[in-house]
């Protein structure tokens, strides 16, 4: 288990991390949203035991976590978001793992090595200098070199960006299987739509403060306030819009092209009542699909909530 | 927890390995092996039966000229009473021990900044484990160096019928620690920044400022110009490896094995206290540094 209690970092004048209580139970993924600059990496890093708190403690399976307890650091397996692979250029796949694996003085590292490396499909390259490696490749090497001592916490930053939709596909179903090994996921990133596919639960940081946590369903229901309905027509004749917009469930409504955009509560399904009013005006709707929402759209009103929060007016971008 | 040898032992392995794949080394060692020759070589051309006449080889004038000015007379006497390989060894060396102080600075500085040295400290080795492993590459790469150069004038001097004597070894166990020193201040430049260029500036000052108040003192003394320079210069040597390193060497040229022993401690100290420093600074700083 991961905890942190009033975890806070300040860089002279600047607070990264404020206040931080976070509590990541055993067998979690935990997805750790938040845009450029909201204090994910200064988290990590004082997660990772190379970053120093403020103020504040951290608690690995219930025992506390500082810098100095480098052996701590045995039960962690980190993926950081950038590989530096121009270093090791001169390393074959296999003596890259080698290399880690003698670091965290992993016994007969020889069938691990080969075990992870046939769980990704790079076990026919082993022998290759890593340097043509494409990115989803590389991106698979450095998960598995992160669990080379198995550790019981992995900890991803960015795992897929930059991924291809296939590389996001084998590092998502590596993550999965990992956790099914029961290892605690700690995944930091801004592709929210891959965060929620894979987070059982999600934490929202914004300027150090953690905003909002809870599972997806919850997030988004108590931030989405309003569905979205997606109506193809025929033709949209003059006021029609007007006439849609005065209707007393509809909150908003929008058109691009022939498709109408029309958001109402959401109390109850609202398709049934918006695809009579358009029978009742002689139009025959060809599609009605209520749009689920998205953690993306949860992400963007509680950031833009506390934006203005923040700046007290309502700054945008 | 990890055994702190095992983890240093693998980071200098992958140092050393690292080195030996890297061409420049091996351009870097032959430059060495070729100031080898070139003095030796050199030599016979300035060796006459009435002694040494530097006037006929135009190298072994310059080298005279500076060091006569520089180091004094006693000092050039005691370079040749062995024959050329005292001082082919201690100038082959100088292009092997820049290339690993700079590698060092280069390869650390170029490790934080692209990510490197994070990902592995993120396991169970502390920064100072890592910055040891580069100190243990140079310490064996100086050894292997130093061996190779013995062997080489050990049978330079079977053909040219010298002698390998006593100020060929002494003068090597004094570059050798003297070596250590620099190794330790690169050490210590390394944790001051966390810009390679800064820590390689650092260092590059303060050796160059010991170089030119060890130099500069005792041109000043001959020509007893008593300034502010002087002065300055007179305090700061005592903390300069150099100063230690001549001293030991005169030490030797006057019989004084205590002395000889003192400076080689002295200069032991000031490693240690740099290793020591650094140490603790890495230890504070972490991976900031």
């Amino acid at each position: 288990m991961i905890q942190t209690k009033h975890l806070t970092k300040v860089y002279r004048d600047l607070t990264a991390v404020n206040n931080l209580n976070l509590t990541i139970k055993a067998g979690e993924i935990y997805g750790f949203l938040g845009p450029n600059g909201a204090g994910k990496t200064s988290t990590i890093k004082m997660l990772l035991g190379l970053s120093r708190p403020t103020s504040g403690e951290i608690f690995l399976f219930g025992k506390k976590f500082t810098l100095e307890k480098v052996s701590m650091r045995n039960r962690i397996g980190v993926v950081p978001e950038k590989h530096p692979v121009g270093v090791w250029t001169w390393m074959t796949a296999f003596e890259y793992l080698s290399y880690f694996a003698a670091l965290f003085e992993v016994k007969n590292p020889g069938p691990r090595i080969d075990y992870l490396l046939k769980k990704v499909n790079l076990y026919d390259v082993k022998n290759k200098p890593f340097r043509n490696f494409s990115r989803g490749m590389l991106q698979k090497l450095t998960i598995i070199r992160a669990l080379l001592h198995d550790p019981d916490i992995l900890i991803l930053d960015e795992p897929i960006s930059g991924l291809d939709p296939i590389g996001i596909k084998q590092v998502r179903d590596l993550i999965l299987s990992e956790n099914r090994e029961g290892r605690i996921i700690f995944v930091s990133s801004h592709l929210l739509s891959e965060i929620e596919k894979i987070c059982h639960r999600i934490g929202i940081i914004y300027r150090g403060t953690l905003i909002a946590e809870d599972t997806k369903d919850v997030l988004i229901s108590r931030l989405i306030k309003q569905n979205k309905i997606l109506i193809d027509v025929e033709k949209i004749p003059d006021g029609f819009l007007e006439e849609i917009k005065a209707l007393d469930f509809v909150v908003h409504c929008t058109v691009t092209g022939l498709t109408l955009s029309v958001e109402v509560p959401m109390d109850r399904d609202y398709r049934r009542d918006i695809a009579l009013f358009i029978f009742n005006k002689g139009l025959i709707p060809l599609r009605i699909q209520q749009k689920e929402a998205s953690l993306e759209e949860a992400f963007m009103t509680i950031t833009q909530e506390n934006i203005e929060k923040f700046t007290g007016m309502g700054e945008t971008g | 927890m990890n055994s702190i040898p095992g983890v240093i032992l693998v980071i200098t392995r992958k140092k050393i390995k690292e080195t030996l794949l890297n061409p420049i080394f091996y351009i870097i060692i032959t430059f060495g092996y070729v100031i080898v020759y070139i003095i030796a070589s050199g030599f016979t051309d300035i060796i006459r039966s009435d002694g040494i006449n530097p006037e006929q080889n135009p190298l072994f004038e310059i080298l005279f000229s500076f060091l006569t000015g520089t180091s004094g007379a006693s000092f050039l006497e005691r370079l040749f009473a062995e024959g050329p390989f005292t001082l082919a060894l201690s100038l082959s060396l100088i292009p092997l021990l820049l290339y690993l102080l700079f590698s060092s600075l280069f390869k650390l500085g170029y490790e934080k900044t692209t990510g490197a040295l994070e990902l592995v400290v993120c396991g169970p080795v502390g920064v100072h484990f890592y910055i040891l492993g580069s100190f243990l590459r140079n310490l064996f790469f100086l050894i292997a160096y130093l061996l190779s150069i013995t062997l080489l004038s050990a049978l330079g001097a079977i053909i040219t019928n010298t002698v390998l004597g006593t100020v060929f070894f002494t003068s090597m166990i004094m570059l050798f620690i003297l070596s250590l020193a620099l190794f330790s201040l690169c050490i210590f430049c390394s944790v001051i920044s966390r810009y390679s260029f800064a820590s390689l500036a650092f260092f590059v000052v303060i050796s160059g400022f010991f170089t030119v108040v060890h130099f500069g003192t005792l041109a000043s003394v001959q020509g007893n110009v008593q300034d502010i320079w002087q002065a300055i210069t007179g305090i700061v040597q005592f903390v300069s490896p150099l100063y230690y390193y001549m001293n030991g060497l005169a030490a030797i040229d006057y019989g004084d094995i205590a002395g000889y022993v003192i400076n080689i401690l002295i200069l032991v100290l000031i490693s240690a206290i740099l290793t020591g420093s650094g140490y603790i600074i890495s230890r504070k700083k972490g991976i900031a540094l």
